[in-house]
């Protein structure tokens, strides 16, 4: 019954949205140029299908790149900020600032630094980088305090501080982080894409036929890369969310059946 | 002893805790209780003074032979019961099959012996208590802290739990200082009872507790054991009253 409700609801809000799709142009007035018919998007997408699938397959491969990427290093780089308060306060303003730094500024000057694939892989990784070593910062730093105290307690190397204490804590900080991370990394390397243009061996990936069914002014085409581009964020957050399920459902209070049974007592 | 730029804590204070026996500790809120205790436990290093745990300073010897337990029962939730417990063991590099047969009988002796396998969040409150008090002696201590320890258990667990605390001690005769705020707890559990008190804080009094282990819950009605209570009860009061 809900698993069968967790389809059906979602699927009659959706036909729902469709409708009001369909209702804005006469209601609007817009032209087919302008808001593409939802059929109209779909019977590009099939004309498209040859160049599309290469190319959100291509996407998502650099932003998982990016991402992997991402998750290294940010969490490298929150270790060691979270050892010592010094390096933290001379570090983490940079990392602001790198956040606050606008992308179209950086990207047209990346570009110009490295080949295609490789600015399109910084692109992402540069997106995905703050919310991910920011949720580790904090989660590194939310031990609990009694529980460090045990750990000082019984001679607990600084390595082992972080591996049975530090990491477990921040682990459902890191994963809520990596989930936004995860989305952002897809646009990141959609917009990387549209300023790189075509890679080294004459494919580019959504960004690339964005910009190119822009120029050529077909709209329902570049609709439907979007909807790629959606395809693919879905398949990356969903593999998040799995790894989020698989890694704390035993024990995070997130998915503590009392909250199921407390849901079940208040409806 | 005092926190950086605070007042002091703990002053004046001299306390003989002989090896083997049940020590108390009661005192009103903020007279340095927990700090005594971290004191003891290396946690924390005097500023003037020495602590001394069996010939040895505490800071160089933490952990050895000292078995702490936190007023909450400080659980990792992403650990079993097992694990909880043998984590001290595992900090120290013992192999897994030793951690899990450790675990195994203290958890058997704790009465928790079911529930190896259960994560915090599947545990009542009495029970992660267990498992705290399994986890402290899983490196088989000789000295025992324990920083009120039942105050967020209810009146019942709290009694029983406390009663089977003295089973284990008298079978396993570690040294044990514990912090609490009820008088009738600090009669039932143990051989002294020192009262803190005032600012910066101080061993104000002691009382001897002339009752022999094993201690049956009917000495709780005795007259002899109301009677200690209403000494160091008052006793308390005017301490509180400084």
């Amino acid at each position: 019954m809900s698993r069968l409700r967790s389809i059906a609801l979602p699927l009659l809000f959706g036909l729902l949205l469709l409708g009001s799709w369909y209702a804005a142009r006469p209601i609007t007035g817009f032209t087919r140029f302008a808001l593409p018919y939802p059929h109209e998007v779909a019977l590009a997408m099939r004309a498209h299908w040859r160049e599309l699938m290469p190319a959100a397959l291509r996407t998502l491969h650099t932003a998982g790149t990016g991402f992997a990427g991402a998750l290294a290093l940010g969490m490298a780089l929150a270790v060691l900020m979270t050892s010592r308060p010094t390096l933290r306060r001379m570090i983490y303003p940079w990392v602001l600032v790198l956040q606050m730094m606008p992308l179209v500024v950086l990207i047209p000057l990346i570009v110009l630094w490295m080949d295609s694939f490789r600015a399109v892989l910084f692109i992402a990784f540069l997106i995905a980088f703050f919310p991910i070593t920011a949720s580790a910062v904090q989660g590194l730093r939310s031990a609990d305090p009694a529980a460090l105290e045990l750990f000082h307690l019984h001679r607990a190397s600084w390595w082992q501080e972080l591996r049975h204490l530090r990491l477990p804590t921040a682990l459902p900080y890191i994963l809520t982080g990596a989930q936004i991370s995860a989305s952002l990394a897809i646009v990141g390397a959609l917009t990387g894409e549209m300023f790189a243009g075509q890679v080294a061996d004459g494919r580019g990936g959504l960004g690339y036929w964005i910009i190119l069914y822009r120029a050529e002014g077909d709209t329902a085409a570049m609709l439907g890369a979007g909807m790629s581009a959606c395809a693919m964020g879905f398949a990356f957050v969903g593999v998040v969310q799995l790894l989020r399920r698989r890694l704390l459902s035993r024990w995070h209070e997130s998915f503590s059946p009392r909250q199921e049974q407390l849901r079940r007592l208040r409806s | 002893m005092r926190y950086e730029d605070g007042p002091v804590v703990v002053g004046g204070l001299d306390l003989d805790l002989p090896a083997g026996r049940f020590h108390c500790l009661i005192g009103p809120s903020g007279c340095g209780k927990s700090t005594l205790l971290r004191l003891a436990a290396g946690l924390l290093r005097p500023k003037e003074g020495e602590v001394m745990v069996a010939g040895r300073e505490p800071c160089a010897e933490r952990g050895r032979g000292t078995g702490f337990v936190f007023q909450e029962p400080t659980l990792m939730p992403w650990l079993d019961v097992a694990d909880n417990i043998a984590l001290p063991l595992r900090l120290r590099g013992v192999g897994r099959a030793a951690r899990r047969a450790r675990a195994a009988e203290l958890a058997e002796t704790l009465g928790i012996g079911a529930q190896l396998s259960y994560y915090p969040r599947q545990l009542s409150g009495g029970m992660r208590m267990r498992v705290s008090l399994a986890r402290a002696l899983s490196t088989a201590p000789s000295l025992m802290l324990f920083d009120e320890p039942f105050a967020g258990l209810d009146a019942i667990r709290r009694d029983s739990l406390g009663a089977e605390l003295l089973e284990v001690w008298a079978r396993q005769g570690w040294t044990a200082l514990f912090v609490t705020h009820s008088v009738a707890e600090a009669v039932f559990l143990s051989q002294k009872v020192h009262v803190m008190g005032g600012q910066p804080g101080c061993v104000c009094a002691s009382y001897e507790v002339p009752f022999p282990y094993p201690r049956a819950e009917s000495l709780r009605s005795t007259s002899a054991f109301q009677d200690l209570l209403g000494r160091i009860s008052s006793g308390l009061g005017e301490v509180a009253a400084l």
